[in-house]
């Protein structure tokens, strides 16, 4: 499990729409974790739920920092 | 997780943050499928995107040369009109009454554009050249169109972008542009009960108010203020001659943006965008969850000696300019004054 593979799953996100779509659906925080943990694995790489909390919680951070 | 570094195209991603004080500036994208451009300011637009999960951990990063090549295959809308304004004076009311309509595209004081006009600041040494062209590029990825129906684009500045109007101007030299301005006293009321990011010391570089940080540390709060929304004004005022230039008192709203607007922009609005535009006016413009209600005159009885000591001498002089320009316009237009 790493912050890599995820970022790796975020190149897929980019050029797949069908994938773009179903994962902007999902609006609810724990099944929106749990489709991409699955999704990823789906596509061989070994994201976590731990990887995809992180990453949320960095992107929030770095977007309030800006206004520091 | 580093955001994603892709050269798939940006069709359906939106700039939404740039930065310009490294070697090579950057751009950061949001996915943007799907959302309306509608907001009072395009920060509430990216936070109403980031409560979506997806759109928020799955942010992108350019180059800013990836940005031109980008726009050269998709130019995005034509700008039909830029606002510039000192603040507190009804702008985002214009904006408001703008996005109303289905054909209109409205970047409300878009963060990825002031950060590149204030590229000079955090990053001494870039060349006129190279921000005319990032602003050009920057303007074209955010005015991608959202909506089949959307034929131009309209550009609300931050108010202290209108210092940088010869950049503005050099990059898009056809674009009409409005100032819109209020009453001193009415601005600085508004000002200090709840400040601007550009009115509180350090946002703005003493030079550019003529002034050291010594001075700016020394100043009083009401007179700092005065000083730096006259700045905003002069900076208009220097391009009161431009014949795509148009000053816009506050009182002339919103009939302004119905009435004379359209010709400024040589465009025609569509009936029924009237009826939503005026309607829209009757709402408060930074929060239309609240009806619109006019303050001027309680502004107006709030205003403190020194505040008003402050409008008297900075901003009493600026502001009867400001009419003057606006009277001199008249005669090459219908832009008439409804207050």
């Amino acid at each position: 499990m790493s912050a890599e593979a995820l970022g790796r799953f975020g190149q897929l996100v980019v050029v797949d729409p069908r994938l773009r779509h179903e994962l902007v659906s999902v609006t609810d925080h724990d099944e929106f974790v749990a489709v991409v943990v699955a999704r990823a694995r789906e596509a061989g790489l070994d994201v976590s739920a731990d990887d995809v909390e992180e990453g949320l919680r960095a992107r929030r951070v770095a977007w309030r920092e800006q206004w520091i | 997780m580093d955001l994603i570094r892709s050269g798939a195209a940006f069709t359906g991603w939106t700039p939404i943050r740039t930065d310009c004080e490294g070697r090579t500036p950057t751009v950061d994208w949001c996915l943007t499928e799907g959302i309306s451009f509608t907001d009072p300011f395009f920060d509430q637009t990216v936070e109403r995107c980031f409560r979506d999960p997806c759109r928020l951990l799955f942010q992108r990063r350019s180059s800013m040369e990836e940005v031109g090549r980008f726009v050269t295959g998709h130019p995005g809308l034509p700008p039909a009109a830029f606002v510039f304004h000192m603040s507190r004076c009804g702008s985002t009311l214009i904006a408001q009454m703008l996005a109303q309509a289905t054909a209109h595209l409205v970047l409300s004081e878009a963060r990825p554009i002031d950060g590149i006009l204030r590229a000079t600041w955090a990053r001494p040494g870039t060349s006129e050249e190279d921000r005319c062209a990032w602003l050009r590029w920057i303007v074209g990825a955010m005015g991608q169109r959202r909506h089949a129906s959307q034929e131009r684009l309209f550009v609300k500045f931050d108010a202290w972008s209108a210092i940088d109007l010869p950049t503005v101007r050099r990059a898009f030299p056809n674009v009409p542009w409005l100032f819109v301005y209020r009453d001193p006293v009415e601005v600085l009321v508004s000002q200090s009960m709840q400040l601007g990011a550009h009115v509180i010391p350090g946002l703005l570089p003493p030079s550019l108010l003529g002034m050291t940080a010594e001075d700016v540390a020394a100043c009083p709060p009401a007179e700092y203020q005065a000083r730096v929304l006259a700045r905003i004004c002069q900076a208009a005022l220097v391009h009161r001659d431009d014949p795509h230039a148009t000053f816009v008192e506050y009182r002339q709203l919103p009939e302004f943006v119905v009435t004379a607007l359209p010709e400024v922009c040589s465009i025609r609005f569509q009936p029924t965008d009237v009826d939503r535009m005026l309607q829209s006016a009757g709402r408060d413009a930074k929060n239309p969850a609240v009806a619109f209600e006019k303050d001027g005159r309680r502004k107006l009885g709030m205003a403190s000696s020194a505040l008003r000591a402050a409008a008297d001498r900075w901003l009493a002089p600026v502001y009867d300019q400001l009419q003057q320009a606006r009277a001199g316009q008249a005669g090459r237009s219908r832009v008439t004054d409804a207050g």
